[in-house]
Order: structure tokens, then sequence, then C-alpha cells
């Protein structure tokens, strides 16, 4: 058998080596080349066999086990909708180079081969040549890394998810460097046979299950490569190596290597004695009992044509199993074991594996629009990914249709022959077609579309992206985005004045501003003629603006705010707020006042939307953390702002707790997350989407009640996530309900702002504000790296510093733990595939670069990916990188991890960063953060290109 | 001593120099178009409308006209001045640079040592080579092509694109660069050309993003060896393309390239004041404003070779004095009204039928009543 292998393989390596030995000398010439060529050297009788023990190892079972439902649940808990097999995160550790471009893997390397020697010995195409690999020093220079401890718990320390579903002992390092440990040091190696090509023989040849793979392999093939590769057939060769099966085959009467014994060979690889002709390149005889071994060699039936007509596949070898299959070689008490034929066959069945069905789907209301006839209510609902339509006479669904990704908002054309529809995940608008509820067409716009709006002609459609800070102009005859506005950040509500002249933007985040500073933020106006901003209105003091509305005569417009008290220690909400939630009144000359919607001892977390009655006497404010809708008196309410001073409504009025009672006529009680509104065209009633009830409120204006519920049909069952999404929104567990974890990480994400938060004096320890989106794995948590869990940092350290009065109940904090982890991060936009733009190419050699432009080596510290390594680009320590600032009492802080980074500015512990750039051209003055002084400006362009992709 | 030497050497080896071989200049059938009457603006004379009289850019938009100034951004529009300085967020007073994206509205900036600046919505805001991914913050110019913003700088070029926030610069590694020091960047749909002071001129055609230099072929510094063999000079300063046509400034005189031959004029032979070009301006594929240290130097009509040359005629001089001047020889002198102290031109802009020149010392409106293309 051992010959087969020389004769297999030879032309692949021979060839392959001298090509690698050819390639340029810099990292970023090296090229994975893959278990197969490793093998080579490494799988030789005596002290030279690595591969039998990786073979045998967990490791190399680690991208099939991707396949297993566990796979999918583990994701489920680390925020990642993508199937594990395409999922960064996963890959990262469950494969080798899964960051690498395509060019950068050998035709020799294969994913499927799991985490093979060049995930922690680094790409071999430079130190494979066995004369660099005979001088250790050599091989080093070449890119051969010398694992150590910290490598292996970059994928081993504990990840949160994992221990959740899997028995996972914590990391024992002594004992898994003995499990995998490599028996032998190598040394010289014999001269190959130099064996001719072997001519192909006429009929039917063996291709390997790599072969097979290449169909076997997807969900819609059960994955049956996966979960052939993860049984004990896969492992038939490698086994042969063990001590175990030496004795046995000294048992058998078997003398010498098992592994070139034709008596053993023969039920443990496929095609054992068959002559060299009758494989094809492909076929790799250590994969073991393959897939041929029972459906016979696949030359012939293996094309897709072929295989999907059975008589045809049939005709060209492709044999029926049964159970006389598997006893050709599982006789009755082969190495004293019973077969047990049922048994053997449902451990190897290719069926699907068994997944749990159990998911339960939401809807998440989020927004909705009524048709002007009042008939219809068209419903955005989130968590289903769906358009819903009700009858809103009757309550009943007229339609539920399946849209983009996350839909966010709804709006009609002035025609209302077609909704427009947002979708948030899948960065597009739906245009539907509102008689036949068909999705016509999908108009690609930027990051994260919430609101929109049409000019009055119905031409131009203005969609607010939140993630790319900007707004969408949109041909709607052309059916496509003609140019960008810059909003400010985070742009998220947008409403269309009544004369149809203007346009305004809301924006989520406040502005870049100085360190240590109150936020900023902004309303965008663009002027609907040449669709231009014209103005940019400034509303200090205030973030979260949300909703915007303009009253029906359109002398001024109400947006929904809060106010975050960032620059005084958080625990003091004792003494008065932390944070204060009202609205803004922006008009029509530029001026903005604002006034809270909270009481003294009740406040009205989370403004989220504002509507008008049509007669302009009302306006509505969902508070999205309270679960009711503010009843504005409009005339009160400008009668407040009217008899005030200047410098009152600049100074007094936007902080002032007991002005609300004056121009609040009541608060509505609505269901769990109220957000979008609607009001009926005949002005009776103000529909709500009660985002975490699966539910729309219907409230009789004129009573000032909500008169009923419509079901959007949402499961009856309340799951500990969905408990925990309840409690993220909710604002009952804050004093005075002031806010919910919503109001600083708005949909879970960041509110741009850094704060004060411990009592250890005034201004000490800013920390900058951070993601939530998919975080579960990136422990510890805090900035200082102190909580080694979620749950410890959302339970008793929520109580101890927020929530003061309530602090949640064990079951709660489980719940809401529970829900944080199922935050998805969006897809990077950055990133097209494997393919990397020459700038993201450079940029990558710099962040893995082991020497400076001067040509010295860099300590381990020195580098950016020592700290940050893949797939989290974390290592989950913390480390003084030289960023404390004259207010810290710390020096050392935890390494964030980099994933989609370039949707968190501000940056570093505290925000000073305002950009990416500015972490290394201002705040690393001394290279303590990564040697990166010594980079020309362009190439700190290009690490940052990089970064961004990850 | 030079200049008689150029002639005798380009003109004694004609198969060198396509300029000798053509044809003479159609003789003149007609007038050019003279500005005679003129209005300036000066610190002084507005009141301070006008915040600073070192006028370093002028950008049309519309029936306005963007300023940059040393001392700020100067807006004039319906006969009045409003500004913008560093009180009022612009970031750096100094601007070198303007441009008016066509598709947002917004207006971007060259900040002379401080990045680039978007003016939109009345705010600012700023870009840095320590925030962004600009190159330097010395910029000297800015245009806008589709959605990118190309900024050239003391240290190359960098381009931002306005919708995906990425950075992309090209210095002596990711473009044919001799030079890096880059003066002027002028953007069109199909072409952006960028001045390289010492390098030549750089073309970039957008739909293949490849580049294409264009330098002096004779290599020469001090001497135009081969007259009309490429580009007069390395050391340009600016570009314009306008009618398929290239017209680049240098300190060493002018060029025209129409895609396949090159012109080139100095002040000895063509109706320039100066060699000295700080900025250049096509206004057609035959006719180029050209901004001197000595004057305004007008190409009226290129086929007939026919210039109007603006200056003060001595220093003590009470007005400019307009001179037709045909195949270099001056035909007629017309006295206009302008009345700039300093005739270091700057910058120059066509808004409607008017020229607008800013100044060492101020701004002024050559007002175009009856203005007509080429002769009459």
């Amino acid at each position: 058998m051992k010959r087969h292998v020389a004769v297999l393989l030879l032309p692949i390596i021979t060839t392959g080596i001298a090509g690698w030995a050819s390639i340029g000398q810099g990292p970023g010439d090296r090229v994975y080349v893959g278990e197969r060529v490793c093998r080579q050297c490494h799988h030789l009788a005596g002290d030279r066999d690595q591969f039998n023990p990786w073979r045998l190892s967990k490791h190399a079972k680690a991208y099939a086990a991707l396949s297993m439902p566990e796979a999918r649940q583990i994701a489920d808990l680390s925020g990642i909708d993508a199937d594990p097999h395409e999922s960064p995160i996963c890959l990262g550790c469950h494969t080798t180079a899964y960051n690498a471009e395509e060019w950068e893997r050998d035709e020799t390397f294969h994913l499927e081969d799991g985490v093979q020697c060049e995930l922690c010995h680094g790409p071999g195409s430079e130190y494979a040549d066995a004369a660099i690999m005979q001088e250790r020093e050599k091989a080093v220079q070449a890119g051969l890394k010398i694992p150590e401890e910290r490598d292996c718990l970059v994928c081993h320390k504990e990840k949160g998810s994992h221990t959740a579903v899997l028995e996972v002992r914590p990391f024992d390092y002594e004992e898994a460097f003995r499990t995998i440990a490599h028996r032998g040091s190598g040394g010289p190696t014999e001269p190959g046979e130099d064996t001719p090509p072997t001519a192909p023989l006429p009929g039917r040849r063996y291709v390997g299950a790599l072969a097979c793979a290449e169909c076997h392999n997807g969900a819609a093939t059960n994955r049956a490569y996966d979960k052939w590769r993860v049984t004990g057939h896969a492992q038939a060769y490698a086994v042969l190596g063990t001590d175990r099966a030496a004795v046995i085959a000294q048992d058998m009467g078997v003398s010498g290597n098992p592994q070139e014994s034709a008596q053993c060979l023969e039920c443990h690889t496929t095609g054992a004695g068959e002559p060299a002709g009758r494989f094809t390149e492909s076929f790799d005889p250590v994969q073991g009992v393959q897939c041929e071994s029972c459906h016979g060699p696949g030359s012939e039936y293996m094309a897709e044509a072929i295989m999907l007509d059975p008589v045809a596949a049939a005709q060209a070898g492709l044999w029926d199993v049964d159970g006389e299959t598997c006893i050709t070689c599982h006789t009755a008490g082969i190495h004293g074991q019973a077969f047990d034929a049922d048994a053997m066959w449902s451990k190897i069945n290719h069926a699907k594996w068994e997944e749990d069905h159990s998911a339960v789907e939401y809807k998440t209301p989020l927004n909705l629009a009524i048709t002007r006839d009042g008939t219809r209510l068209f419903v955005t609902c989130e968590a289903s990914n769906s358009l819903i339509v009700v009858d809103a006479q009757t309550d009943a669904i007229l339609v539920e249709v399946e849209i983009g990704t996350q839909p966010h908002f709804v709006t009609f054309s002035p025609d209302q022959t077609r909704a427009y529809v947002s979708n948030r995940g899948s960065d597009n608008v739906s245009v539907v077609d509102t008689d036949t509820y068909q999705v016509l067409s999908t108009i690609d716009v930027g990051d994260e579309p919430h609101e929109m709006a049409t000019n009055a002609d119905g031409t131009i459609l203005y969609v607010a992206n939140a993630g790319t800070y900007d707004v969408s102009v949109v041909d709607l005859a052309a059916g496509k985005e003609v140019k960008r506005l810059a909003a400010s950040r985070g742009p998220w509500g947008v409403a269309r004045s009544p004369d149809g002249r203007f346009v305004y933007v809301t924006n989520n985040l406040p502005r870049y501003g100085a360190f240590r500073a109150p936020p900023t933020s902004e309303v965008t106006v663009i002027e609907t003629t040449h669709s231009t901003v014209t103005r940019r209105s400034t509303v200090s003091g205030a973030n979260l603006i949300q909703g915007v509305a303009f009253a029906p005569g359109g002398e001024f417009a109400l947006v929904t705010l809060i106010r975050s008290k960032n620059l005084v220690p958080m625990t003091r909400n004792e003494q008065g707020w932390i944070i204060t939630n009202g609205i803004g009144v922006l008009w029509q000359d530029g001026r903005v006042d604002q006034l809270l919607l909270d009481e003294v001892s009740d406040f009205f977390a989370d403004p989220t939307d504002v509507v008008f009655s049509h007669d302009g006497r009302y306006a509505f404010v969902s508070g999205g953390g309270v679960q009711e809708i503010a009843v504005i008196d409009v005339q009160k309410m400008i009668q407040v702002l009217e008899r005030a001073t200047p410098h009152e409504r600049s100074e007094v009025l936007p902080d002032h707790l007991s002005t609300s009672v004056e121009f609040t006529l009541n608060r509505i009680p609505v269901g769990r997350s109220p957000r979008g509104m609607a009001v009926s065209p005949d002005g009776k009633y103000l529909f709500v989407a009660d985002g975490l009830d699966d539910a729309i409120s219907v409230i009789d204006i004129a009573a000032r009640e909500r008169v009923r519920v419509i079901d959007l049909g949402g499961p009856s069952t309340i799951t500990e996530a969905r408990s925990g999404e309840r409690i993220f929104h909710s604002a009952q567990h804050t004093y005075a309900r002031q806010f919910s974890c919503h109001s600083c990480h708005p949909d879970g994400h960041i509110d741009g702002i850094t704060y004060d938060i411990e009592p250890d004096g005034l201004g000490i320890n800013p920390v900058d504000n951070r993601t939530l989106r998919g975080i579960n794995d990136t422990a510890p948590f805090k900035w200082k790296g102190t909580n080694p869990t979620l749950r410890r940092q959302c339970g008793p350290r929520l109580a101890a510093f927020f929530t003061r009065v309530d602090p949640f109940t064990a079951q709660q904090s489980a719940a809401l733990d529970r829900y944080i982890v199922t935050i998805t991060r969006p897809p990077n936009r950055y990133r097209n595939g494997d393919t990397l733009t020459p700038a993201q190419r450079r940029g990558k050699q710099l962040f893995e670069r082991q020497y400076d432009n001067s040509g010295n080596q860099l300590a381990p510290t020195q580098r950016c990916v020592s700290c940050h390594p893949p797939p989290y680009f974390t290592n989950r320590n913390v480390y003084d990188v030289g960023t404390a600032s004259w207010l810290d009492t710390n020096q050392k802080f935890d390494v964030p991890h980099l994933n989609n980074i370039y949707d968190s500015s501000p940056y570093l512990h505290d925000g000073r960063a305002q950009s990416l750039e500015e972490i290394w051209t201002v705040y690393n003055p001394h290279d303590k953060h990564g040697l990166t002084n010594d980079l020309t400006k362009d190439e700190l362009n290009d690490l940052i290109e990089f970064l961004k992709t990850l | 001593m030079r200049r008689a030497f150029l002639i005798i050497v380009t003109c004694s080896f004609p198969m060198l120099d396509g300029w000798c071989q053509s044809d003479p200049p159609t003789p003149a059938t007609g007038e050019p178009y003279v500005y005679t009457k003129w209005e300036s603006f000066t610190t002084e004379s507005t009141h301070g409308g006008l915040i600073n009289d070192h006028i370093f850019y002028l950008e049309a938009d519309g029936d306005s006209l963007w300023i940059g100034t040393e001392g700020g951004l100067v807006l004039y529009a319906d006969g009045t001045w409003e500004s913008w300085t560093e009180e009022d967020g612009l970031p750096w007073n100094v601007v070198m640079g303007i441009a008016k994206d066509p598709k947002t509205g917004d207006l971007w900036l060259a900040l002379f040592g401080e990045g680039i600046a978007r003016f939109s919505g009345g705010h600012f805001q700023h870009f840095t080579q320590m925030n962004s991914g600009l190159l330097n913050d010395v910029s000297y110019g800015i245009d806008v092509q589709g959605d990118y913003v190309w900024v050239a700088s003391t240290a190359g070029i960098s381009r931002y694109n306005q919708v995906t926030g990425e950075w992309a610069v090209f210095n002596e590694k990711h473009a044919p660069m001799e030079e890096v020091w880059t003066y002027n960047v002028s953007a069109h749909e199909d072409k952006v050309y960028f001045a390289v002071w010492g390098g030549g001129i750089l073309e970039w055609d957008v739909a293949t993003e490849t580049w294409t230099d264009y330098v002096d072929p004779d290599r020469e510094m001090e001497i135009d060896l081969y007259r009309d063999d490429g580009l007069i000079h390395v050391i340009t300063t600016s570009a314009s393309y306008v009618d398929n046509v290239l017209w680049a400034a240098t300190y060493f005189g002018l060029s025209r390239y129409d895609g396949r031959d090159w012109r080139g004029y100095m002040d000895h032979d063509s109706g320039l004041p100066s060699n000295f070009i700080n900025f250049a301006l096509g206004r057609s594929g035959t006719s180029c404003y050209s901004a001197t240290d000595k004057g305004l130097g007008v190409l009226a009509d290129f086929t007939t070779d026919t210039w109007v040359t603006y200056a003060r005629d001595s220093e003590d001089a009470a007005t400019w004095t307009a001179h037709v001047i045909v195949e270099g020889q001056e035909v007629k002198t017309v006295p206009t009204d302008l009345d700039l102290p300093n005739h270091f031109v700057l910058s120059v802009v066509i808004l409607g039928d008017d020229v607008w020149i800013g100044t060492g010392h101020g701004l002024a409106r050559g007002i175009g009543k009856g203005y007509y293309e080429g002769l009459r």
C-alpha cells in the first residue's frame, strides 16, 4: 500500500515542491499546501509519523463537525445567522486558511481537512522543502511557526457558546498537547522513488472521497461527506498506525507495519490491491474507507447528470448498498467486536442530521403604514423577515410576504400602487405591488437602511442608511440609487415636509466631538428640488434622535431624542438622572428647541417614533422602554416654549423635568417595545407596532385609550431569548424608568458615546460604549477585562451601576444573557468573498508582518496579529498599549475584537480615537500599540483597508 | 539670448519639429473679444465683505462664485458677500482649492496645511492625514469625479470614495510619478488630470482606471529643446481639459494637447505675459486663460494664434491694458478699467460671459457684455 501512496502522490508533490521553491520569498507569497504535502515527509515509518496522530485527532474532523446539529446551536449562541460552514468565526477555528485568498491555497490544500498542520505552523510553501526543513532557523525564516500555548488558546480558550451546548472540559494545555503530540522529531529523509507516471487503465476508476465531496458536502446532499468524515471509516487507514493496531495485527499473524499490510489494508482503505492505473489523481488512499468502498469506483457515474438518473448511475457502476456490503469486512467477531448492523447503519447514515425544529420564529413588527382608504395596514416584521398586510377593519391578516432580511420600515408611493420596504439586514429596498403583494424588485442602497420617504411626485426615494451614515437617493423610475448624500452618524428617521420641499433625516448617533464633551447630534435637511443637503440642524446635548414628523401645517417638525449625561458617573442616578428623554422642535428657520417627556419620578424611556393627528392638535410619541404612548397637546407645548425666555429655551427647558405635565395629556399603555405608529386616514385611530408582542395596538384617539390589539400571528411560546429581548428593551428595572439597555445599545449596537460609569470620581475612567453584536465568545468583558462572562456583565454589575432599584433575578439575568448572544453582526461590507483588493492584500501583509520596514524582526508584542489573532481578532487578554490617559487609573485594557470594526467608532477604551487612523497617527507615539511608526501613510492606509475586512 | 537660440535650433531641425513643418497660421480675419469693463473687489473696497485679498481659487456655482482666500472661504452671490473662517467652523483659513460636487451639491475644500473639508448644509467636516486616509495635509487642489473626491497634495494624490468611505492613494509606488508633489487636479467625466510639480501631467482614465503620464520628452529643465515635441516642461501647476483638449500650465509656458499633437507657448512667441503660469483654464478647445505672475494671458483663438494679454504696462500704471497679439506680434492695445494693484494672477474662472480673476491683491470681474468666441 505504501507503494500506492508514493505512486499517487508523487507527481503532485514533486511538482509542487519545485514550484514552491521558486515562489517569492516574502510573507505575501506564502501559500497553504495542505496536509497532503506535509505528509510526504511526516508519514514515514519509524520516528517520522505525524500524520496518523493528527488524522485520528479531533483537529482532522473539525471542519466536518460544523455540520453537526450542535454547530448550529453554537452559532445561534454566537449571533451567527450564517451556515457555520460559511461563517468566518466558525471557520476560523474549524479549518485552516479560512481567511486566505483563493490563490493562497494550493491545489493540494482542502478546507475539508479541518485543523491541519498549517493552522499552527503557518503556510508551508516556503519551508516545505526538505532541505529547508532540516534547518530549523531557515524554516522559521521561511514561515514555519512553532506554536506555543497562547496560539492554542486563540481557539481553545473557554467560549460561552460552546460550553452552553457541549460538554467541554476546561482547556488543559499540557493534556491537550499530549493528546495531539506528534511522535517523532524529523530527520533526514530518504530519497523518493522516481516512479514514472502510471497510465490510467480503461474502465472504472477510483476518484476518492474529496471528489465525491464536490457535490456531497452541501446542505442539499445532507453534507454526506462531513457525516463520513466523523466516522471511523474516515480514520480506518490512520488507525492502523496505532499501537493497538499493531497488537491486533500481530494477533492476526500480520508482520510489519499494518499500514503496509495487504491483509489490513483490504478493509482499512478503498481499492486495496487494485493496480495504480485504477485510480485517478484525485484519489487519496489514506482517507481510509471512502465512499467508493461501498458504492464502487466512481469515475463513470460521478457526473451530476448521471447521478441524477438512478438507472444511468447503476449502469455506470454505482453499486446498491445493503447489509451484505458491510459484512464483507465487518465479519462477526472481527477484532473481538460483535457487529451490530443496525447500530452501524445508524452511525454511517448519510441522511440529514436530525435538526432541532423547535426554533420559534417571532414577528417583531417595527413599523407600519396604512393605505389612504384606511383598509389595510402594511407592517414590517423584522424577526420573520416579512411584510404582513392586515385588514384594518377586521384585523385579519391578509397576507404575509417574504421580504428581505430584517425589514425595518415601509412607506407607499404617492399613488399607493407600490410599497417600499427597507431591509436592514440585506441592505436593500423591496418594491412591493400593493395589489398583488408581489415583490417586484429590490434596489440596493447603503448599509442598514432604516426609514424612507419619497418626494412629492414619487420619483425619488430617500433612504436613511444607518450603517454607512448617508442617505441613498433612489431614482424610482430607473430602479436604482443615483447618489448618496452624507448624513451625520447613524441616520434613522425620514420625513417629508407637507409642502414637499424638504426631507428631514434624523441621526441616531452624535457627531464626532471633542473628548469628554456632551453629545451633539444632527438633523440633516435635504431640499428635494435637486436633492442636496441644505442644512444640518444641530441638537445640542442630545443623541438617539430617531423618530421625526412634520406638523400638518409644516411650521415645525418634532423629533424624538434622549439626553445622555455621560460626563458624570452613572452611579449618580440616585441623585438625579442618567438619561432624560424628550423631543426636539425644529422650526422652519432652523431654530431647535428641546423638551423632556419625563416626569420627576416617572420617566419616558426610549422615545422612538412620533406622529401627528391629522388636525395637528396632538402629537403621539412611542416610549419603547415604558410601553406607553405619550399624547402631546401641541398648542400647549408651543405655549410652554413661547412663554420662556431665550435663555430658558436653550438652557433650562431641555433638562427640565417638570415641564412635560404642562403639555402631555396622558400616557396610553400599549404592548412591549412600541415602535412605529400610523394614524388612520379618518383620524380616529392610532396604530402602534408593539415590537415584542407581535401585535398592533389600536388606540382610539378621541378616548385616548387602547381599544383593541391586532395579533400578527406570532408564536405564543416565549423563549428565554425572547424574554431577554423584552428585558433588554424595557425600562422597568431602572430607577424611575429612566432607560433600558436599548437606550445605550440601540438595537444591540452602539450609541457612540463615552461614559463615566463608575463611582471613582468625576470624569475618572471614561469608557467608550461597545457594540453587543456577536460578542458572546469575546470574553472578558469591560474595558478592564474584569468580567469573565456576559452574565456577570449584565447581572450584578448592571444592578450595581445602572438599575439600582430592581436588580434582575437570576432567571432574568440568564434570559438577558441569552438574548444578547443572539444579536447578530451584519455581513462585512468590505470583504468580497475570498478576494482582497490590492490595498487590502498589502494591509494583510502588514497585519501579519514579522519584520519592520528596516528589516528588523518584530517582537511578538509588536505585531498586530499577536494580540489580534483570528477569528475574533482578539487573544482575549488585557495589555498596556500606552493608551491610558490622565483620567485612567488603569493601564491595561481588554484587547477588543476587530470583526466589523469599521462600524463601531469611536475607538480605544475611552473613545478618543474618532477614526481607525487616529489610533496610530495620534495615540501610538511610542509604538506600544504595535510597531507602526515606521509605516508610511499609504502603508497605514493599506493596514486600515485590511482591518475593515475582518 | 536663450530664446533666440531656441528658435534657431528648433527650426534648424525641421525633421524634429512639427511646428516648423506645419503650415503657417491662418491670418486673422477678425478681432478677438477684449474685456474692457471690469469690476474690482478688495477687502477695503468691499468693507470686509471679501475677507482677504489673497485670492487662491475661484469656483463657479451657477450664478454665484466661491472664493478661496488666505483668510477663509467666501461666497459672492447676488451682489452680496458671505464668508466663513475658523470662527465659523472652517477647519483652516487657507483655502487653496474648491470643488462643487455636481451630484450632492456639497463643496469640497483643499486646505493648505490642514487637509480637506466637506462643506455641506452649513457644516464643515474635516479630513486630515491624521484622522483619515488622506496622504498629506498640504492640499493644493481638489476636484470631484463621480463619487470620488480627488486631492492633490505634496505627498501625492488621494482619492476618497464618498459611497464606501474608502481611500486610495497614488504616489511613486502606485502611479507613474517621478515626483509626488501635486499642485492641481482637474476632474472630468472620463478623465482626471493632475499637475505634478516636476512630474508633468498625469492622466487618469476613469473607464480603465489606468494612468498615462505626460512629461517633457526632451527632459531639459532649462530650455525647451524641441518645441511641440510634447509637454513643454515637467514643472506643471495646473491642467484643464475641455472639448477633448488638454491645456497644461507650467512655470515655463503653456502646452496644448489635442490627443495627437502638442503645441507649446512661451512668452516670447505668444501672447503669454510670462512663462510663469500659476493656473490655466481652458474655455474651449481653442481658447485658454493663463493666470501668470505678470497678468492674464488669453489665447482667444488657437487657429489664428490670437491672444489678448491683460497686464499693467508699468508698476505705476493706474489700470491694466489689453494687448492683442497675433502670431507673436502685437497688433493692437486696448485700455481697460481694471485697476487691481497687483497682476500676480493666481486663479481664473468663467461665469457666464464674465471672467473672474483672483490675484495676490484682490479679485476682479471682467464683464463680458456682448462676448463672442474666437474672432469677429
